[in-house]
């Protein structure tokens, strides 16, 4: 990255940062100021899952960040001990900055994502920003106590390296229900640096990688029409 | 690793994910009744997913229910029955816990009366449970003492169906939402209560930029946060402010002058009705004709004005929700819950929500609903539907001859089995325990040793000589404490089992995993005891195929365009099927020609009542029972938050849950606070004429009281807040008011 990148990089942030503080005072503040936050997704068709948002991707969501501000990578193991089971919502690993805060307050840093100087950490973009009500799902952690120990069993999480042939891309080896954005764990804001894609300017992602939930091959099923029998 | 972390899960090596199965069930905890899909692997739970055919939540579930398997798991699970024995737990075989139960039970028949013996249950009894403990109690024993926890939650909404349309529960369901412009949330946190459905709320919003929310509250909640006009209004007046709606909409002619002369009946009960503070307390309500000039002298004392006054809500606000009543373009659904019902004047409160939409023929039209939300996930299948509250039967109610024959006949048993009189409702029933009257009680799935109101006297009540508790539970609790025989459960999805939401969607699941250790389903609980008393000719299903026959023989009492219910078969391919089910179709818009084959006299055919008109009921403003005055200066106000679920037993042992909100605060208001010198985490004493408790104030957090009001969740056993709380209720549905008592606040 030159001098003239990093410039733009740390111009465009301080920006970011400007709006963020702007929104996030508007909506402590003002009303009508907190609809048109909505508003901005608004045509996004809700609950229309499995639709590839990935295509929507814009420029700048694919530009890579680091070395832009000193952050901390987590672990795969901080990753994976932030869900229930692969595939739970996240909980909350980060102090919410104001007691009260208001129902998708969240999105100011998850709407888009990025370096947060603040908490040190990287936003993730959120894989479903049009449901606004975020702490319905991921709730923050307020003790590591608990109040009865649990015998839970963990599904350790998918195996990544399932590609057919060598080299070939991987399947999908998850759900992809409210996960329809790829971007969002493996683009280049992704929490978790092993899940960041190699390529994130290739944004059709499903052109190449496919779902794999099912188990077994094809398997032809007795076609419905009936066969004439002669013999009878 | 900090010290107290003693959390390690085991890992399943699942190969990829292909390895889980995936079956449907409704979610385990609150009304909505969502879709979960359930992933299995290796015979134990490992995930969750929303069912995206469910309509209900297509796809989307809250924290609770994304987690909800790890309740499963607790460590300290009931596996073995146990019984009491000089003060000391011993672990006994199933088998020996039933004989002493049934033993027990036919002693305290033959040496008190069938009526000294009780049952109470819960709306998260599965519809067979509450099926058989009716079959069981009223038909077997012959006794009205059955009764669940759903008194506590929705008595008044179904008083106020029965009142004002003769049917209980609602006549519209959730597709309403999507044809909605205004949602009015009367005294309903629904962000936290009923999250995935206040996402609908939200996603409508979405799409529509002129659909708007509006919040009536007497706090500050993430809903009135979300909504876009949150007006706070101050306890018991509510009642008043549905009274100046209704008076605004009637001086400004905005009223549907067709609609009221062709299908609606006025209607006045009796006044200065009563608390229910005391034991002999006794109310039978009367209702007498009325008339519309009648009612609109009546509301002269409800003008803005006046009302503005007694409620704090602003004249024109008042104004503002009666235009958006009376605009004839504006469909309009309101949604209530706890705030509405636990309300001395629980009853009447609903009244005075539907007599807003009949005033304007908003009712049983797409997106035009007024529509009583439930709390548990069976409260309206296995209470309601299937009738488990002293004076029900599955199909009516005990007093009416026609009713109890029809029960007689189905049960085949004789007529003389069934009890003509009703008995006791869920205080006068721990009032009962407490004087002696009655002496036997078996609690299943819920925990009233959190629950009651003014529960020290409940409580001591429970523990005398001579009182035999059994209580059927997955975990310890305070419940179990008192308990002399612990039954351990099979739990949800450790068997197989219905339950019936708030839109009249009954939902089946099979069963996945296996119970752990003896755990037995409470059916199967029942059925056992029933059989040891002699009463097996009632259950004569055998174990594989039990909950298909309950079901078939439950059918038989609704069948008809009424309430019709939709075969097991079609139960167990769906998710979810929504009743009256007829003719292969579900009825989404009882009572609405269009849509409901019930209806035959007209456009809008409210069949429920004689004369086919809904009942428009005039009812005033009452004051609560206790109000704060000089000694006792606060409001307390209690319920609930999105993390738990009624009493924490299942949601504190869910290690995300617990640790998210690991135990019970009182929400004060800042300008109180700093008056009393409090501030975040000081410690606080709360003293009410009923007891007194110490819990860590929050000032300014997730729920915002206004001045002189304190709030506190009451899922905690380790700060029980209900020691604090009035026993008084509405007269009518006889269902406590949670939500408001005098308190007194100091620095502990």
């Amino acid at each position: 990255m030159n001098d003239k990148q990093e410039n733009y990089v740390g111009f465009a942030l301080i920006i970011a940062l400007i709006a963020g503080v702007t929104i996030v005072w508007n909506l402590k503040f003002d009303k009508i100021e907190h609809t048109q936050l909505i508003s901005e997704h608004k045509d996004h068709k809700v609950w229309d899952h499995y639709q590839d948002d990935s295509l929507k991707i814009k420029k700048t969501d694919i530009q890579p960040i680091e070395n832009s501000f000193p952050f901390r990578n987590i672990s795969s193991e901080q990753y994976h001990d932030r869900r229930a089971y692969p595939g739970a919502p996240p909980v909350i690993p980060h102090p919410l900055m104001i007691g009260n805060i208001k129902l998708d307050q969240c999105l100011s840093c998850h709407l888009k994502g990025g370096v947060v100087p603040s908490l040190g950490k990287i936003a993730p973009v959120s894989p479903h920003p049009h449901f606004i009500s975020c702490r319905q799902c991921h709730v923050p952690q307020m003790t590591q106590e608990l109040f009865v120990d649990n015998n839970w069993d963990k599904v350790s999480p998918p195996k990544t390296d399932l590609s057919a042939l060598p080299g070939g891309p991987p399947p999908i080896p998850h759900s992809l229900q409210l996960r329809e954005n790829c971007n969002s764990c493996h683009g280049p804001k992704s929490s978790l640096v092993q899940l960041r894609s190699p390529h994130p300017e290739r944004v059709n992602c499903r052109q190449c990688h496919v779902p794999a939930l099912v188990k077994g091959d094809f398997t032809r099923k007795i076609s419905s029409l009936p066969t004439k029998n002669d013999s009878k | 690793m900090l010290p107290g972390v003693t959390f390690e899960a085991n890992h399943i090596e699942a190969a990829s994910a292909e390895d889980i199965s995936w079956n449907k069930a409704p979610c385990r905890f609150c009304g909505v009744g969502c879709g979960v899909l359930v992933g299995v692997a290796h015979g134990k739970a490992v995930a969750v997913k929303g069912d995206p055919n469910s309509p209900v939540n297509k796809g989307l579930c809250c924290v609770k229910g994304y987690h909800s398997i790890q309740s499963i798991y607790g460590k300290d699970r009931l596996t073995k029955a146990k019984i009491k024995r000089d003060g000391v737990w011993v672990e006994v075989e199933m088998e020996d816990a039933l004989n002493l139960v049934a033993s027990k039970m036919k002693e305290t028949i033959e040496e008190h009366g069938k009526d000294s013996v009780s049952m109470y249950g819960s709306g998260q009894w599965t519809i067979p449970d509450g099926y058989v403990a009716s079959k069981f109690m009223k038909g077997g024993i012959g006794t009205n003492n059955l009764e669940a926890n759903a008194r506590l939650c929705m008595a008044s909404a179904v008083t106020g169906f029965l009142t004002s349309f003769g049917l209980d529960e609602p006549m519209g369901c959730y597709d309403d939402i999507n044809y909605a412009d205004t949602f009015i949330l009367w005294g309903n946190n629904m962000a936290e209560m009923h999250p995935v459905l206040f996402s609908r709320l939200l996603d409508r919003r979405l799409n529509d930029p002129n659909v708007k929310i509006i919040d009536l509250a007497t706090r500050t909640t993430r809903t009135s946060d979300a909504s876009d006009k949150s007006l706070l209004f101050k306890p018991q007046t509510d009642l008043a402010i549905a009274n100046a709606i209704c008076y605004e909409l009637v001086r400004t002619g905005r009223v549907d002058k067709t609609f009221i002369q062709k299908h609606v009946a006025f209607n006045k009960g009796k006044t200065d009705i009563g608390y229910g503070l005391e034991d002999d307390f006794s109310f039978k309500d009367k209702a007498s004709p009325s008339n519309w000039d009648e009612f609109v002298s009546f509301l002269a004392d409800y003008t803005p004005e006046k009302v503005e006054r007694l409620s704090g809500v602003k004249a024109e606000d008042l104004r503002y929700l009666a235009g958006l009543f009376g605009d004839r373009n504006n469909n309009i659904v309101s949604f209530w819950c706890m705030g509405a019902n636990q309300h001395t004047r629980g009853t009447w409160m609903n009244n005075l929500i539907y007599n807003i939409h009949l005033l304007v023929g908003k009712i049983s039209k797409p997106g035009n609903s007024p529509f009583s939300l439930t709390g548990q996930p069976s409260a309206c299948g296995t209470v309601r539907e299937v009738g488990t509250l002293t004076h029900k039967l599955p199909k009516g109610v005990v007093m009416n001859e026609e009713h109890r024959k029809k029960a007689a006949s189905i049960w085949k048993v004789p007529l003389e089995n069934i009890s003509p009189k009703p008995t006791h409702h869920t205080m006068s029933m721990f009032r009962a325990l407490d004087r002696g009257d009655i002496k036997f009680m078996w609690i299943q799935v819920t925990n009233p040793m959190i629950t009651l109101p003014k529960l020290t006297r409940y409580r001591e009540g429970a523990q005398k000589d001579n009182r035999f508790i059994v209580v059927s539970d997955i975990y310890p609790t305070p419940t179990t404490d008192i308990a002399d025989v612990i039954l351990p459960s099979a739990m949800w999805i450790e068997r197989e089992g219905m339950f019936g939401n708030s839109e009249r969607r009954t939902q089946h699941w099979d069963q996945l995993i296996d119970p752990p250790g003896d755990a037995m389903s409470d059916t199967l609980q029942i059925m056992e005891v029933a059989k040891k008393m002699g009463l097996g000719h009632l259950f004569p299903w055998p174990e594989e195929s039990h909950i298909k026959d309950i079901w078939e023989e439950y059918s038989l009492f609704h069948a008809g365009p009424k309430h019709g219910m939709a075969p097991y078969e079609i139960l167990k391919e769906r998710s979810g099927v929504r009743w009256p089910f007829y003719n292969g179709k579900e009825t989404k818009w009882r009572y609405n020609r269009e849509y409901d084959p019930a209806a035959k006299t007209a456009e809008f055919d409210f069949y429920g009542k004689d004369n086919h008109k809904a009942s428009l009921w005039i009812r005033p403003y009452e004051k609560p029972p206790e109000e704060p005055d000089q000694k006792f200066p606060f409001w307390l106000n209690t319920g609930r938050v999105i993390e738990h679920w009624h009493s924490g037993s299942m949601t504190r042992r869910i290690p995300t849950l617990h640790r998210a909100v690991p135990h019970a605060y009182v929400e004060i208001h800042p300008k109180d606070a700093e008056n009393l010198g409090l501030q975040n985490n000081s410690k606080v004493k709360l003293t009410t004429r009923r007891g007194e408790i110490v819990l860590p104030a929050v000032i300014d957090g997730r729920g915002r009281p206004t001045r002189g009001q304190v709030f506190v969740p009451f899922f905690d056993e380790n700060y029980k807040i209900n020691e604090l709380t009035l026993d008084a209720f509405c007269p009518i549905s006889k269902q406590p008011d949670y939500k408001k008592c005098a308190v007194r606040i100091e620095l502990a």
